[in-house]
């Protein structure tokens, strides 16, 4: 099974944002699109992608962390 | 130097497609870091890594692989079989919702089907796609020489081969 891990905007400064993975945090771009602190996301190639809706963060999360394999 | 995708070991067109998915078996600490960095320098690379260690790592994708190599009468380390599963069957596990992916949020089935993308800018790591309406920013780690106006298979972050039989 494939999983990405969708990471919270913790800060933005200019273009940058700061995305917190719980156990790490890393930096993406924003090239397109709007978005807050506090936003579910997943980047890809250390660009913000996609906002992801909380709710289904929750279900992903208890994917992800449920052990399933790709 | 241009790789031919016929002249590809099926080993490493298998870790550059399931690649993609590593970052979240670093999460569940199934493998470590150490693990991550050299399964990405093989697929980066080229390398052939060990049936054992794809197997264990990717567990799920090489079983699925298993029933597609029987039903194609083939051996499950053949291209062909690769191919298979990572162009066709696997989009069509997530849409029917088979296996884990039955509780998986929609964004997250889309996020990781495999799709073909055509390349419309290319930065100094990464490669901005199109696929149908959407766009996405893709790492080029596997595709070096692609350049505006390519084909590509993309999986997650990553663009995975050139569709026109280079990489």
């Amino acid at each position: 099974m494939c999983l990405a891990v969708p990471g919270k905007i913790v800060g933005i400064e200019g273009d940058v944002a700061t995305v917190d993975y719980g156990s790490e945090r890393r930096v993406a771009r924003i090239v397109s699109g709007e978005y807050s602190i506090g936003d579910y996301v997943i980047v890809s190639a250390k660009v913000v992608s996609e906002k992801v809706d909380e709710e289904q963060v929750k279900g992903w999360m208890e994917l992800l962390n449920a052990g399933e394999n790709c | 130097m241009l790789e031919k995708i016929v002249d590809m070991e099926p080993e490493v067109l298998f870790l550059r497609c399931a690649f993609p998915c590593t970052e979240g078996k670093v999460h569940r600490n199934e493998i470590t870091r150490d693990d991550f960095d050299y399964l990405e320098e093989a697929a980066r690379e080229g390398r052939v890594v060990k049936h054992e260690m794809l197997g264990r790592v990717y567990s799920f994708a090489v079983a699925e692989m298993t029933k597609v190599a029987d039903e194609l009468g083939k051996s499950l380390w053949d291209k062909a079989v690769v191919e298979e599963y990572f162009f066709v069957r696997h989009n069509q596990v997530i849409d029917a919702r088979e296996g884990p992916y039955s509780a998986a949020p929609e964004v997250m089935c889309e996020y990781c089907k495999v799709y073909d993308a055509e390349v419309i800018d290319v930065g100094k790591r990464d490669l901005l796609v199109r696929y149908g309406d959407k766009t996405r920013h893709v790492l080029k780690d596997f595709v070096q020489d692609a350049k505006e106006g390519d084909r590509v298979k993309i999986h997650q972050g990553y663009a995975v081969m050139i569709e026109d039989g280079f990489c």
